[in-house]
């Protein structure tokens, strides 16, 4: 019961960095999918003035570790040029996690756009249509689908890495987690905190099964 | 069917063999651990350390001057980390420095991981009571730095304002309790102390509340651009951090730290570090 009692008094500070776990994740990851369709549709652009740097992108932001893109985004930058200074930690992470995001979510729309049948190209083609009235109206809505689950998976990750914005001195719930843990000198307060991951995983699984049944009916 | 079945069994067999294997190694070490307890930290008999022969000290390194890696980004060197070598010395002990996070350092101690913590530690009430202290080797005391124009002069004079500390540090509590007693000030808590300031070279923060004997360090060549404004009223001196109950250990590194200062070594240590010898009166 006293277990009881302690984890109650911590939860409004746990619920306190529930709150910024879940806004970074979900609007990076809303912001990424946006910027994420154009690198996808540029990296498989014929012109290479496009498709060189839409890939190079994508390289480097899968290609370096997420700390390091938030501590150079954050620290780094103002030491390079003070103009370049993000005077809000909130907005420096929201760029790292939306930039990376962005980055993996273009590579499973561009296997997405790729898995559709060729003849599907085909058939829009001898129909006289262009290259992007195939791919608004024929190929994209049927990538959406195939997309939910790669991207339900990245809401997951995201909504774990948002673990490392501690190192910019944001409190996330893994960071008042720790504070807690460390201020009381005992790890239960990992239980409940475990538990909150558990219940927004298990809430926004539900959400993108439901969005996939949804999609479903055209295939 | 059958088949499947025999797989299970054999699957299952598996399992618990593999299981029962780690048991009972665990089980093993646990019996030396038990037995380390005992005696509070020695694990063979007639041992101080945990490994005889050899002193195992913890640091967090990533705090200059106390304790950071030279140039070459491998050997460890600062205050803590030369003094230790001189304390091993001293017992004709063998040194082994353990890099470990800030965060984590003091359940390291208590479950048998190194010997003692050489940290930049500061003595608390908290921390007296959870572990075993020596006797203080320099004196510190939390500070506030801020740029030389700022119009804070006093801790109270933070309220409305943003300060920024490494999280679970002594200036860490000190705002906290800042904070509980009334004043109303935005705390920025980091992992390392150069984010903080990092912070306040960028402008994003209006102070640092940070040990007085790394402040000099971390502004470096803008130091003249910064002040020091208020002192934590209570100095809060460095101590060697012991599990609680290794008293020998403790008294034997005490008095290696005695025969350290009475050669003048540690005078030495301390002047090549703070361009003073801070540890002059410390009793």
């Amino acid at each position: 019961m006293d277990a009881l009692n302690k984890i109650i008094t911590w939860m409004p500070q746990l619920l306190n960095g529930t709150k910024m776990t879940i806004l970074i994740t979900i609007l990076s990851v809303a912001i990424g999918l946006v910027l994420s369709l154009f690198l996808a549709l540029g990296k498989m652009a014929k012109n290479p003035l496009i498709n060189k740097p839409c890939s190079a992108y994508i390289f480097f932001f899968r290609g370096t570790p997420l700390l390091m893109q938030i501590y150079f985004i954050y620290f780094g930058l103002p030491q390079f040029n003070p103009a370049l200074t993000i005077k809000s930690a909130f907005v420096a992470a929201m760029i790292a996690y939306t930039l990376n995001s962005a980055a993996y979510l273009a590579e499973n729309i561009r296997a997405g756009i790729q898995s559709i049948d060729k003849g599907q190209y085909e058939a829009a083609k001898a129909l006289g249509m262009t290259y992007g009235q195939t791919m608004r109206h024929i190929i994209i809505p049927q990538t959406v689908r195939r997309l939910i689950p790669p991207v339900g998976n990245e809401f997951i990750m995201v909504l774990k890495d948002v673990s490392l914005v501690a190192i910019i001195g944001l409190s996330d719930l893994t960071k008042v987690t720790r504070a807690i843990s460390s201020s009381s000198a005992t790890a239960l307060v990992y239980i409940p905190a475990m538990i909150i991951y558990l219940v927004i995983t298990a809430v926004f699984s539900f959400i993108f099964n439901r969005l996939e049944k949804k999609y479903s009916v055209y295939e | 069917m059958m088949k499947k079945l025999l797989a299970c069994v054999l699957a299952g067999t598996m399992v618990v063999a593999s299981l029962t294997a780690c048991g009972s190694t665990q089980s093993a070490e646990g019996t030396t651990e038990a037995g380390s307890s005992e005696t509070a930290g020695a694990t063979e008999e007639g041992s101080l350390t945990l490994q005889p022969g050899k002193l195992m000290v913890a640091a967090e390194i990533g705090y200059p001057p106390m304790e950071y890696f030279d140039e070459d980004g491998a050997t460890p060197i600062g205050f803590d980390m030369e003094l230790a070598q001189a304390i091993a010395d001293e017992m004709g002990l063998e040194l082994e420095i353990v890099d470990t996070a800030w965060d984590g350092i003091f359940a390291g101690v208590d479950a048998d991981k190194y010997d003692v913590i050489m940290s930049c530690v500061s003595w608390t009430e908290g921390r007296d009571e959870e572990y075993t202290l020596s006797k203080p080797y320099v004196a510190n005391a939390p500070v506030l730095v801020v740029p030389n124009d700022s119009e804070i002069a006093d801790v109270a004079d933070l309220a409305g304002k943003t300060v920024a500390v490494q999280m679970e540090t002594t200036a860490d509590y000190i705002m906290q309790e800042q904070i509980a007693a009334g004043v109303d000030t935005d705390l920025r808590q980091y992992e390392k102390v150069i984010n903080a300031f990092d912070e306040i070279k960028a402008g994003r923060v209006d102070a640092v509340c940070t040990d007085a004997v790394v402040a000099s360090y971390y502004l470096g060549d803008e130091a003249n651009n910064y002040k020091t404004v208020w002192q934590a009223p209570d100095a809060e001196p460095i101590v060697m951090c012991f599990k609680k109950g290794n008293d020998d250990l403790k008294n034997a590194m005490e008095e290696a730290l005695d025969a350290v200062k009475a050669s003048g070594k540690l005078g030495e240590i301390a002047t090549k570090y703070f361009g003073s010898d801070i540890t002059a009166d410390m009793e």
